[in-house]
C-alpha cells in the first residue's frame, strides 16, 4: 500500500469560522473511503484544501510523499468539485478532450480517452452535446467522467451521485465499485447507505474536527448484527434476547434492530435466520455489523 | 502554491483560446463587429488611400492627431494604403483588444470550470496561456487586416509589392508590441474578477478614476506625479501610434507594463480560492 495523502492538523479559518480543526490522517490506496459529516461540517473545505483550490492556514499536507498540491499531482488526483461545471459552450467530447491533452496525451489518444471516460458513465451518445442541452444528471456524470480521464491514483468524488437519478445513481456506484482496483476513490454523501455501500473506511467530519473514524473490521462494530423487519413484530425484542449468546438487543429505528453477541465460535447469523423462519418473522435485510448511520449518530 | 509551468500545457491553453473565440457569444460577436468595421475601412478609406493622403485636409488632420513628427513618418511611407491603415489600426485595435481579451480566466472561475483545469495546470500555466492566447488572437486578426491592406496596395499598384510587405512587418510588431499591456491589464483585472463586463468596467474605472487622481495629484503634489500615468497601457501606445517612440517606449515600455499586470495577476491568482 502506498501513502497517498498524509495531513498533519490542518486549519482552515473563514474569518472568525474555524472551519477545520487540526485535521489529521493517512490515506493509503486501497478500498473507497468515505467522508462524512452534517452540512458545514469542513467535507467541501477538506476537498479544497486537498484538490489545492484553498490552502491551508496551517498544518502539514502531503500528496503523493510530496508537499502540498502541485504539478506532481497532475494526473494522479482527480475530483468531481461541488458546484463545479463544464463550460456550457462546448461540447463535452471537445472539452474532455482538452482536459486529456492537458494531461499529456496527443489528440489520438485524447478522443480514444473520450470515448472511454463517457462510455464508463453511459453518455457516449452525448458526446457532441454541450452540457446546457444535457440534463443535470447527465452533466454530473460528464463531471465525474472527466474525473475518470487517464490512470488517476487518487479520485475524489463530493456529493457524486446528489441529484441523479436511481438508474444512474447506481451506474456510477458500479463505476467506482469496478474501477475500485486500480483508483482510490474518497467519497463525499450524504447517502449512507451508498457510502456503506461502498467503503470499508469511513472518515467523520463535524464541527470541522475528524473526529470519528469507522471500519467493518472495526473492534467497535464486531459482534454486532442489524435486523430490519419487513412488518413489525410484537415480542421480538424479548424472543431474540433469549437466544444464546444475545447480549443485548436495541430497536434503533422503527423495525430495525441492533443485536450485540457475545464472541463464540458458532456463526450467530446462521441461528437467527432460523430463528426468524421457525417463528414466521420475514425479514427485510440483515446486516453483519451495525449500519453506518448507527454507528455515526445512535451512541 | 507551486509555480511550476511545462510550455506544451501553456500551448495547448493558447490553443483552445481560438477555439473559445471562435465558438462562443462573445467571441462571435467581436469577429462580426470587426469584420464590419474594417469591410468599412478598406472599402472607404484604404481603398482611397491614395486620393486622401493627396487631399490638402490631410495633412492637417495628421498633424493635430500625430504631430509634426508623426506626420512626416505617414507621409513619408511610399505605400498611401500603409498610412492610412496605421490611423485606424492603431486606433482600433487597443480598444478592440480589450472587449476580446476580457474574459480569459473569469468566466470559468465564476461556474467552476477552473477547478478541473487547476487538476491538470497550475494556475501559472492557466494565465500564462490564456494570455498567450489571446494575444495569438488578436495578432491572428492583425495580420489578416494586414493582408488585406498589402493586397489592396499591390492591386492598385503592383509595383508597391515589396514596399507594403516591408511596412507591413514592421506594422505587425508595432502592433502586436502595443496591444500586449492591453492583453495583461485584462489578464490583471480576470485575476480577480468573475466577468468579463466587470472586467471592461474595472478597466475604465481604473482608468478614469486614476487619471483623475494622478491629475490632481500633478496640480497639488508635482509634476513628478505624472510617472504613474505609466500604470495605464494606454500611455506609451499613443506615442507608438504618433509614430513618435523610440525604442524604449515603443518595446521596452509595454513589455514591461505587461510584466508588471501579469505579475500582479499570478500574486492575486496565486492567493484566491478557486
Amino acid at each position: 500500500m502506498t501513502t497517498l495523502i498524509h495531513a498533519e492538523a490542518l486549519n482552515k479559518f473563514y474569518g472568525k469560522k474555524h472551519a477545520l480543526k487540526d485535521v489529521s490522517f493517512t490515506l493509503e490506496s486501497g478500498e473507497p473511503v468515505a467522508l462524512v459529516g452534517p452540512n458545514g461540517a469542513g467535507k467541501t473545505t477538506l476537498f479544497s484544501i486537498l484538490c489545492g483550490y484553498l490552502q491551508a492556514d496551517s498544518g502539514k499536507l502531503e500528496l503523493f510523499g510530496r508537499p502540498g498540491f502541485g504539478s506532481h499531482c497532475f494526473g494522479h488526483l482527480a475530483a468531481l468539485p461541488q458546484d463545479a461545471q463544464l463550460d456550457p459552450r462546448f461540447s463535452i467530447s471537445k472539452q474532455l478532450g482538452f482536459f486529456a491533452k492537458l494531461q499529456g496525451m496527443s489528440g489520438k489518444q485524447a478522443a480514444i480517452e473520450t470515448e472511454r471516460v463517457l462510455d464508463l458513465v453511459a453518455l457516449t451518445d452525448a458526446k457532441n452535446e454541450r452540457p446546457q442541452a444535457l440534463s443535470h444528471g447527465m452533466r454530473k456524470r460528464a463531471c465525474i467522467a472527466q474525473a475518470l480521464i487517464g490512470a488517476p491514483s487518487i479520485v475524489m468524488l463530493d456529493e457524486a451521485t446528489a441529484g441523479l437519478d436511481p438508474k444512474h445513481a447506481k451506474e456510477v456506484r458500479e463505476v467506482v465499485a469496478q474501477l475500485s482496483g486500480d483508483i482510490t476513490f474518497v467519497l463525499s454523501s450524504h447517502d449512507l447507505a451508498e457510502l456503506e455501500r461502498l467503503c470499508s473506511r469511513v472518515y467523520y467530519l463535524e464541527m470541522g474536527q475528524l473526529s470519528q473514524y469507522f471500519s467493518d473490521q472495526s473492534e467497535s462494530n464486531a459482534n454486532y448484527f442489524t435486523v430490519r423487519l419487513r412488518q413489525q413484530h410484537e415480542g421480538f425484542v424479548e424472543l431474540i434476547t433469549g437466544m444464546q449468546g444475545v447480549l443485548n438487543v436495541t430497536e434503533t429505528q422503527d423495525r430495525e434492530f441492533t443485536i450485540k453477541v457475545a464472541q463464540s465460535e458458532q456463526p450467530f447469523d446462521i441461528g437467527l435466520l432460523s430463528t426468524l423462519h421457525q417463528n414466521n418473522i420475514e425479514y427485510r435485510q440483515l446486516n453483519n455489523g451495525k449500519t453506518l448511520e448507527n454507528q455515526l449518530f445512535s451512541e | 502554491m507551486e509555480l511550476s509551468a511545462h510550455p506544451k500545457r501553456i500551448v495547448q491553453f493558447a490553443l483552445f483560446e481560438f477555439t473559445r473565440f471562435m465558438f462562443t457569444k462573445r467571441g462571435i460577436i467581436a469577429l462580426i463587429g470587426f469584420t464590419a468595421i474594417w469591410l468599412i475601412a478598406l472599402y472607404d478609406f484604404v481603398a482611397k488611400a491614395a486620393d486622401i493622403i493627396s487631399s490638402p485636409h490631410f495633412a492637417d488632420f495628421v498633424k493635430q492627431g500625430f504631430g509634426l513628427a508623426g506626420m512626416s513618418k505617414l507621409l513619408d511611407w511610399p505605400v498611401a494604403e500603409m498610412s492610412i491603415y496605421w490611423m485606424i489600426a492603431a486606433i482600433t485595435f487597443p480598444f478592440f483588444t480589450l472587449f476580446v481579451a476580457s474574459d480569459q480566466t473569469c468566466s470559468d472561475k465564476q461556474r467552476g470550470t477552473i477547478r478541473f483545469l487547476s487538476l491538470r495546470a497550475s494556475r501559472l500555466e492557466i494565465m500564462l496561456g490564456r494570455f498567450f492566447g489571446q494575444l495569438a488572437v488578436v495578432s491572428c486578426l492583425i495580420i489578416i487586416t494586414l493582408i488585406a491592406v498589402i493586397s489592396m496596395a499591390i492591386y492598385r499598384e503592383p509595383s508597391n509589392a515589396m514596399d507594403a510587405m516591408s511596412i507591413a512587418l514592421e506594422l505587425f510588431f508595432k502592433l502586436v508590441i502595443a496591444v500586449t499591456p492591453f492583453v495583461g491589464v485584462m489578464t490583471f483585472f480576470n485575476s480577480y474578477l468573475t466577468s468579463s463586463k466587470q472586467a471592461i468596467i474595472h478597466f475604465i474605472l481604473f482608468f478614469a478614476v486614476g487619471s483623475i487622481l494622478i491629475g490632481l495629484g500633478q496640480h497639488y503634489i508635482g509634476d513628478f506625479v505624472s510617472w504613474l500615468l505609466y500604470i495605464y497601457p494606454t500611455h506609451s501606445f499613443i506615442d507608438v501610434v504618433s509614430l513618435k517612440a523610440d525604442i524604449i517606449q515603443s518595446v521596452v515600455t509595454p513589455l514591461i507594463q505587461t510584466s508588471v499586470y501579469l505579475t500582479l495577476a499570478l500574486v492575486i491568482m496565486k492567493r484566491k480560492a478557486l
